[in-house]
Parts: C-alpha cells; sequence; structure tokens
C-alpha cells in the first residue's frame, strides 16, 4: 500500500521527482537490461523448461532407446526403484517393453511441435485480425469480433474433435486444428490493447503528423501489445499441450506410430491396475511441462505487465 | 484554555520498504484544543497523509509506531484494534481527498450511512433511517429523504463530499481529520464544503485537522498551522502570524509560491530542487539543500525547535540566538 | 435498459449465426458425405441421386441457407448411425452432461471462493501462498490424468467409490471432483486477485475509517463489487466445463454428451457431431447472455 496518495500539488518541485536509489536514468547496456529483465526469474521453472526444450530438440541423441523398438523380455517392467526394475529402463517399460524414458523424450518433441506451431499461427491470425479489427472500428471491428465471440463460444474440445474429425488426424492437422481454436483470444486482447493504446497522446500525434496508417500500427501500436502477447503465448503453450494429450487420449490425435504422451496415457490405461507407472509417468510429463510453463508465464506477466502487478 | 482533546507527543512513524526504513513521521509533536482547526501543510510526500493514518492506526502491519498519540487522554498507539475500531467512526472520523471514490459505488448512499450508524451507535432500524436523514439535512442537502435512495454516481463530487462529512460528522466526533478534502473538487464547490467544515465546528465543537497543500484554504479556515518538511514539523504557529512573518525559510517559500490576485493560476513559482529521500536523510537540516540561507551548521546538525514568540516555532538556525524551547 | 437488452440480444444472434456458420463448414470439410453413408459398391448414378436428394450439388450460400432454415425448425439431420434425429440424440445426453457440469461447478465455487477471498485478506499468508501454489498447480493438470489417479485411488485401491457409470451421489464424486479440479483453480486465482485490486480502494479505506468491522468491508463491500469479473469468469469457467466434460465423461464412462460425440467421431456420424457442437455453442452464449443481463442488478452504475 502507498503511503502517500498523490496529489496534483501546487508546489511541485521544478525537476521531475526521481528516486535516489534504484536503476539511474542512463542508457542502460543490453547486457544490464538483461541480467535485470532475468533477475528474480523463477529458476527450478527455467530448468525444467530448458529440459523439455533439450529433450524435444534433440530426441534422437538423448533417448537411450529406440521408442519404437519393443522387447518382450522386459513388457512392464517397473521403473529401477522398484522391485524388478532396471537402470536400463529407467522409468519402466511399457506392454510391449518399449522404453517409457526414450517415449517420452519422444513425445516432448510431438509437444513441442504441436504446440508451438500452433501458437505461431493462432497468434499471427489473432494479430493480425486484432490488429485490423481495433485500428480500422466501425463495421469491420464488430464483424470480427462476433466471429471471435464466435468462436470463443464454440466449446473448445468438441470444436477440435469436430475439426479433427473432418481433418484427419496428421500432425499437420492437428496443428492446424489448435490454431483454429486458438486465435481467437489472441485477436481479443490484441483489439483491446490497440483500444487502449490508440486513444495516448503519441499515437494521435503520429496520426496529425500525418504518418500512414500501417506505419503508426507497426511503430506505435504492435511494441506496446508485444508483452501481452508473449504472457498469453507462454501461457498457451502449456493449454496446447494438455489439448494435443487429451485429444491422443480420447484416440483421436494422432495415430500410432507417432508417440505421443496422451496417446500413452490412454494405451497405458488398460493397465492401471497392474502397472501404474504406464499411465502416471506420461501424466507426470506432462504436468510438469505445463507447470513450468505456466509457472514461468505468469512470472513474465509479474515482469512485464505492470497492470498485473497485484497477482 | 481547554484541555487538549488530542496531544501528539514524538510520534515516528517508519515504514519499511523494498528500498529500505521511510521515515514518513520522525518525531512529531503538537496538540489540537476542542472547536480548534489545524492546518498541516506541506508538499507531497512530506508525511502528511501518513500522519493522519497514523492518527487512527490504518497504516500496513508492517508499520513501525513510536512516541505517543493521546486522545482524551489515553494512548492510542497503546490501543487494541477492536479498540481502535470502536474510536474510529465514532470519536474521530476522516473525510478523504477523493469523494468520487470513496463511496462504495453497489450500494446506496442511504445503506451506507445506516451502515455507519449500525455499527457506530445503538439504534432500531427506524432509528438509523431517521437520522441518517436528519444527517443529510445536517450538510445542506436537498430533500434527504429522496437521496438516501440515490447510488454514488447519481451523485455530483460536491455532494459526494457532504454525504462523506455528513458520515464522518454525524456522530459528533471530538476529532476529524481531513485529508486534502476540497483538492478535487471545484472551487465554488470548495468554498461550500470549506464553509460546511467551519459550520460543523461552531456546532458541534469538533476539533479538525485540515491536512492541505493549499495555503488559501489554511488562511480562510484555520486557527493554527503546522509546516510540515521531510516528516518533521519544521513550523507552528497562529494562522494570521505565519502569514505575516514567516520564519522558516521554507515557509517562506511556499508562502511566495501562493498566486497574487489576478495573476494566473498556472503560473506558480515553484521551489527549486526536490523534496529528500525520506529513506536516507542527511544528519543536518533536511531543507538544507534546497534553502537559499543554507549556513555550515546546517549541513551537520539537524536544528532543535525555537520559540518565535507566543505559540510560535520554527526549526532553523537563524533563530539560535533566541535560544531551543 | 430496454435498448440494452435488446443490443445485446441483437449481438448474441449475429455470434450465433456466426457458430453456425462454422458448425455448417465443419460438415463440409469433411468432404463427400455419400462416401460414408452409401455402400462401397454404391454406382457413381446412385451417389449423384444422393447428393442430390442432400442438396449437395445446389451452391454452398444455398446449402447454408437451407441448412440454417432446418436448424432453426430443430432439423439437425439425421443421425447415420442411428438413424433418428440428430438433435433428440444429443438432447436425450445432455442432461447427464449438465448434471456433471452443475456439479463439478458447485464443488468448484464452494472451494475456490472461501479460499480465494481468505488468500486476498491474509495476503502472504501460508494459506495464501497454498492457494496460489493450488490456483498454478490446478491449471496445469491435464483432467483426463487426473480422473485417471483419483480413479486408481479411490475407486480401485480404496474401494470407497464406483470407478465408472452413473447412478447415485457416490457415481458423481470423482467425475466431478476431476471436471471441476481446474475451474476450482482457476476461479479461486481469479477471486483472490480481485478482492486484492478491490481491497485497494478507496471506500474500503473510508468504511475502516469509518470504523465497519473488517468482516463486513470485505464480505459486504469488497466482493460484492468483487462479484462482476468473478461471475463473468464463472460462466466462462462453464464453458470449459461442457467442453472437458467430453474427457471426463470418457475416463468415468459417464454417459452424457461427449461419449455421444466421441462415438459419432469415430463413426463419422457428422450430424449428430454439429448437433452436439451447435446444442454447446447456444447453451454456453444463452449463459453469458443471462449474465450480462444479470450485471445491471449487481451493478448499479451499468445503467445501458
Amino acid at each position: 500500500m502507498a503511503a502517500e496518495p498523490t496529489e496534483t500539488a501546487t508546489l511541485r518541485p521544478v525537476e521531475p521527482a526521481e528516486p535516489l536509489s534504484g536503476p539511474g536514468r542512463r542508457v542502460e547496456s543490453y547486457w544490464v537490461r538483461l541480467r535485470s529483465l532475468v533477475h528474480g526469474a523463477p529458476v527450478l521453472t527455467g530448468v525444467m523448461v530448458a529440459a523439455f526444450l533439450v529433450a524435444a530438440i534433440f530426441a534422437p541423441w538423448i533417448a537411450p532407446h529406440d521408442p519404437g523398438a519393443a522387447s518382450f523380455l522386459v513388457a512392464l517392467n517397473p521403473p529401477f526403484w522398484v522391485e524388478g526394475g532396471s537402470i536400463a529402463y529407467p522409468l519402466g517399460a511399457d506392454q510391449l517393453g518399449r522404453d517409457i524414458l526414450s517415449r517420452l523424450i519422444y513425445g516432448a518433441q510431438l509437444s513441442l511441435i504441436v504446440s508451438f506451431f500452433a501458437i505461431v499461427i493462432a497468434g499471427s491470425v489473432g494479430i493480425v485480425l486484432g490488429l485490423t479489427a481495433g485500428y480500422v472500428g466501425g463495421a469491420i471491428d464488430s464483424l470480427i469480433m462476433r466471429i471471435v465471440d464466435a468462436f470463443l463460444a464454440m466449446p473448445f474440445i468438441l470444436m477440435a474433435l469436430g475439426f479433427v474429425a473432418a481433418l484427419g488426424t496428421s500432425v499437420t492437422n492437428i496443428v492446424i486444428v489448435m490454431a483454429i481454436t486458438n486465435w481467437a483470444r489472441y485477436a481479443r486482447l490484441v483489439r483491446g490493447e490497440v483500444l487502449s493504446v490508440k486513444e495516448r497522446d503519441f499515437v494521435a500525434l503520429a496520426r496529425v503528423a500525418g504518418q500512414p496508417r500501417w506505419r503508426i500500427v507497426w511503430k506505435h501500436v504492435l511494441p506496446n501489445v508485444t508483452n501481452s502477447i508473449i504472457i498469453l503465448a507462454t501461457l498457451d503453450l502449456g493449454r496446447v499441450i494438455i489439448l494435443e494429450a487429451s485429444l491422443s487420449f480420447l484416440g483421436l490425435g494422432v495415430q500410432p506410430p507417432a508417440i505421443s504422451w496422451g496417446l500413452m496415457l490412454a494405451d497405458g490405461r488398460s493397465y492401471m491396475t497392474v502397472a501404474w507407472w504406464l499411465t502416471v509417468m506420461p501424466g507426470l510429463a506432462i504436468l510438469f511441462t505445463v507447470l513450468s510453463l505456466n509457472i514461468m508465464g505468469d512470472w513474465l506477466r509479474d515482469r512485464l505487465d505492470p497492470r498485473q502487478r497485484i497477482e | 484554555m481547554a484541555e487538549p482533546i488530542l496531544e501528539v507527543q514524538s510520534l515516528c512513524t517508519h515504514l519499511p520498504t523494498k528500498r529500505g526504513l521511510v521515515r514518513a513521521v520522525d518525531g512529531v509533536s503538537f496538540s489540537v484544543r476542542p472547536g480548534e482547526i489545524v492546518g498541516v501543510v506541506g508538499e507531497s510526500g512530506c508525511g502528511k497523509s501518513t500522519l493522519c493514518f497514523s492518527l487512527v492506526r490504518l497504516l500496513p502491519d508492517t508499520a513501525q509506531h513510536s512516541g505517543r498519540i493521546l486522545f482524551r487522554g489515553e494512548d492510542l498507539l497503546a490501543k487494541s484494534r477492536e479498540e481502535m475500531r470502536a474510536i474510529r467512526g465514532k470519536d474521530i472520523t476522516m473525510v478523504l481527498q477523493n469523494p468520487m471514490t470513496a463511496l462504495d459505488p453497489v450500494y446506496t448512499v442511504g445503506n451506507q450511512l445506516r451502515e455507519i450508524l449500525r455499527f457506530n451507535a445503538d439504534m432500531t432500524p427506524g432509528e438509523r433511517t431517521r437520522r441518517a436523514i436528519e444527517m443529510l439535512r445536517q450538510v445542506h442537502i436537498p430533500s434527504p429523504e429522496e437521496r438516501l435512495e440515490n447510488y454514488p454516481h447519481q451523485m455530483s463530487g460536491g455532494m459526494k463530499q457532504r454525504v462523506l462529512t455528513a458520515m464522518a460528522t454525524g456522530l459528533k466526533p471530538g476529532l476529524l481529520l481531513a485529508d486534502e478534502p476540497t483538492t478535487a473538487l471545484d472551487v465554488t464547490i470548495q468554498e461550500q464544503i470549506l464553509g460546511l467544515f467551519a459550520e460543523i465546528r461552531d456546532r458541534l465543537g469538533t476539533a479538525i485537522i485540515l491536512v492541505t497543500h493549499d495555503l488559501g484554504v489554511v488562511r480562510r479556515l484555520c486557527d493554527r498551522v503546522l509546516i510540515m518538511y521531510a516528516g518533521r514539523i519544521i513550523e507552528t504557529g497562529e494562522t494570521e502570524a505565519i502569514f505575516q512573518e514567516p520564519q522558516h525559510p521554507y515557509t517562506r517559500a511556499l508562502l511566495a509560491s501562493i498566486p497574487k490576485m489576478g495573476e494566473e493560476r498556472t503560473r506558480l513559482q515553484a521551489i527549486a530542487g526536490q523534496i529528500p529521500d525520506l529513506t536516507g536523510l542527511p544528519p543536518g537540516c533536511s531543507f538544507e539543500p534546497r534553502c537559499p540561507r543554507a549556513m555550515e551548521i546546517c549541513r551537520t546538525t539537524y536544528p532543535p525547535a525555537f520559540a518565535r514568540g507566543p505559540g510560535r516555532e520554527a526549526r532553523c538556525w537563524l533563530h539560535e540566538e533566541a535560544g531551543a524551547t | 435498459m430496454t435498448r440494452y437488452i435488446v443490443r445485446r440480444l441483437l449481438q448474441t444472434v449475429v455470434t450465433a449465426i456466426f457458430v453456425t456458420v462454422i458448425v455448417f463448414s465443419l460438415a463440409r470439410l469433411t468432404g463427400d458425405p455419400t462416401l460414408l453413408i452409401l455402400p462401397t459398391e454404391a454406382t457413381e448414378a446412385d451417389r449423384t441421386f444422393f447428393r442430390r436428394q442432400l442438396g449437395l450439388d445446389r451452391s454452398l450460400p444455398e446449402q447454408y441457407l437451407t441448412f440454417l432454415g432446418n436448424a432453426l425448425r430443430g432439423d439437425l439431420g439425421v443421425s447415420f448411425r442411428y438413424r433418428e434425429p440428430a438433435l433428440d440424440l444429443v438432447l436425450s445426453r445432455l442432461p447427464a452432461t449438465l448434471e456433471l457440469a452443475a456439479a463439478s461447478m458447485a464443488l468448484a465455487v464452494i472451494v475456490a471462493l472461501p479460499i480465494g477471498i481468505l488468500a486476498a485478506i491474509r495476503r502472504g499468508s501460508y494459506l495464501d501462498v497454498g492457494t496460489r501454489w493450488f490456483a498454478t498447480l490446478g491449471q496445469s493438470t491435464p483432467t483426463f490424468w487426473l480422473g485417471l489417479v483419483l480413479m486408481l485411488i479411490f475407486a480401485v485401491r480404496l474401494g470407497w467409490l464406483p470407478s465408472s457409470g452413473r447412478g447415485g451421489i457416490e457415481y458423481l464424486i470423482l467425475p466431478a471432483v476431476t471436471l471441476g479440479w481446474y475451474s476450482a483453480a482457476a476461479i479461486a486465482r481469479l477471486t483472490r486477485s480481485s478482492m486484492l485490486e478491490m481491497m485497494q480502494n478507496d471506500f474500503i479505506r473510508f468504511e475502516r475509517l469509518a470504523g465497519l468491522p473488517e468482516r463486513v468491508i470485505v464480505l459486504k463491500h469488497a466482493l460484492k463489487n468483487a462479484a462482476i469479473p468473478i461471475i463473468t469468469y464463472m460462466a466462462l469457467q462453464f464453458g470449459v466445463l461442457l467442453s472437458g466434460a467430453v474427457v471426463t465423461e470418457q475416463v468415468f464412462a459417464w454417459p452424457g454428451l461427449g461419449q455421444v460425440v466421441v462415438e459419432a467421431i469415430n463413426t463419422r456420424d457428422y450430424p449428430v457431431i454439429q448437433a452436439a457442437v451447435l446444442v454447446t455453442a447456444f447453451l454456453f452464449l444463452l449463459i453469458n447472455l443471462a449474465v450480462d443481463l444479470l450485471y445491471s442488478w449487481l451493478d448499479p452504475r451499468i445503467r445501458y
């Protein structure tokens, strides 16, 4: 709580009040800015996100086994710390004797591909439509926003299922479906930000100065919405990972031999009572990945969006 | 002369923050007699609002207090939470700076008036309604019965400040704290509200502490003035005496910054320099960096209060020859 | 007031029309339905005849208008598989899903509101930290996995609750906890932040100055002011619940809409998919409309 309410003082000092301590106003080097940005970052979370990225990108070099190689000798072997487990299959083996750890690592790859591309596409479409709606206004704005409303009104998973049923279950199609089901929130976010930025002095000034519209949008409006987009995108990575896993779990996502955490869960379900690790391991993989992404997103929000400091 | 209703003795209020300990109020002593209107004047951030909230003990739990706040002879700093709650709203009340945001927008004015009566007085619901109407009438709100059913957004700023004043004075408090009560209002409305304060003082004998940076308001209404700078009181005295013969260079600068009659209001003569950071005050006089008459001693030693006539003090080495009080 | 309602209704109608456009395109994206309906040995003449019968030989706008006209009369086509009206099929399963969603919502609100409020007024306490963890964790848990784990623990290992099916209240507990988990976390988080924001208002300060007890300040004033964002969010969560029910129902063999949909997708029963998507989307729109109209009661400043 601030000790002093701000006042419109008749006695305002000539110099703008500036804290004596704290960062100076001189131009900071890029490195200093980067350091101050990273300062206070949740380290463990960062490590987990990094682990996820490394696993996803370098899967073939990291995975101890071929994820598709079945060996009936080790079928349903438990994790190494459980009696009967071995360190060769550290997280156990599934019903066909495939290494769970290796499959989790390859599963990370699919999760990353789907969520990353889906958000890039959804974000781009959303940004363009949101900027257009917010900046042009009028009938175009109403039209776009009603479409956005319509997409937001559709039950998320049902809509995704409908599109998957229509398009098919290849990885590309899953990406497209995720993009279709996610773009609307970016459009709404960007439009809202544009409307609030638009009224500020510097944009009005640029208009008066006769700058072309697209230039104003590009130079003045977009940088102001970037932070919000980064925050939403980080949080969305997690959401899309869960959504993809949900589709796979229902058997309506990517099909074997593709490896998805959701598929692993669905397969392991029948063995739940005899081999819990088949369901628990992929579940934990999803949980920890999404959890770290969410913590990261929250941290970014605290860091980049001063209006949300209250969180 | 009547016994003071409020006596503050070397009150310190320190607020721990990330940047360090803010000495928002630093050894303040003064007293207020019943029916007296005392102005507290200073620039933004000088600690005058914190002083008010210290008096009613409504700062965050982390705030550190020392000294004594004697209200009717009892130390408020020794009171429990519940005892303080009973005092607030009944014996000590406060009017805030911005009437536009001080009422809950989702309840009617009547609801909020009755609620205050419910928790501060022993009345039946019927009595509360009658009293609420009476309270509105006292602050000259026309057709108060109908106004009870209004929501805050259906009232003007001046009207809301009247309602808030009614809430703050309806139970005949001994002391009313007014934190910049007119800053957010139009000039004509300001006049009316100030008139209302004077009337309340005359009718109820309520002592009023009026926090403001508007010296015009002070001259119009206050019996006595405390000039605050960087958490301390640097000059006190009767209003006229201070306006006629300011003793502290800071007070002089403040008075010089009042626009003269006919002069444009925007062309204010500001005081050069900025108010000091309350986390790390220098050992000497806190005004020294901005003072046109700074001396060597000002840099090293904080001045004690020097008597400057009856009821007048100033903390400035220029008056050393008069001797400390 | 009336003007606002009319405008809001119009908006909802326009949005609903776009929903039907999306659902219609969904059906047209699937390609030639005769490949699904008719046996593989059907002749090209049969197919052409069939297409004409379904109106597929006409232009897309014409087809859409027919679709819309039929939909307005409650005709969403006939299930390929069951040979009965798709809408009837969906509506017959809707109550089970609504029961599940309502139970989840009730559970979420009962848990989330108190802890959100307490976390806000005891900011920085263990309870607050715990609430924030619950909020983040809850929003990171995959629903279906939580369902499986709960089932494994409470149905399989402990045997306290039935693992699947619909019946008495004991059948409802696990699915409702599973489905409500995410929403509880989300609502707790929003309640906390809205309450924190409201507690910083000037009027809260004034009420403290006026000697009101903290309990009244929090529960009567801060909470009612925070109600609009919280209730709006709850309406949004209801959509999340309707959608999430598809997965939860699958885990617990709950005989609701979700089961029909998954089955319909596996058998390419498009009319049923369309009907399910349309019905849930409309339900969601109606709830949001109702909530919007509720605002004027919550906040007298909204005078349309």
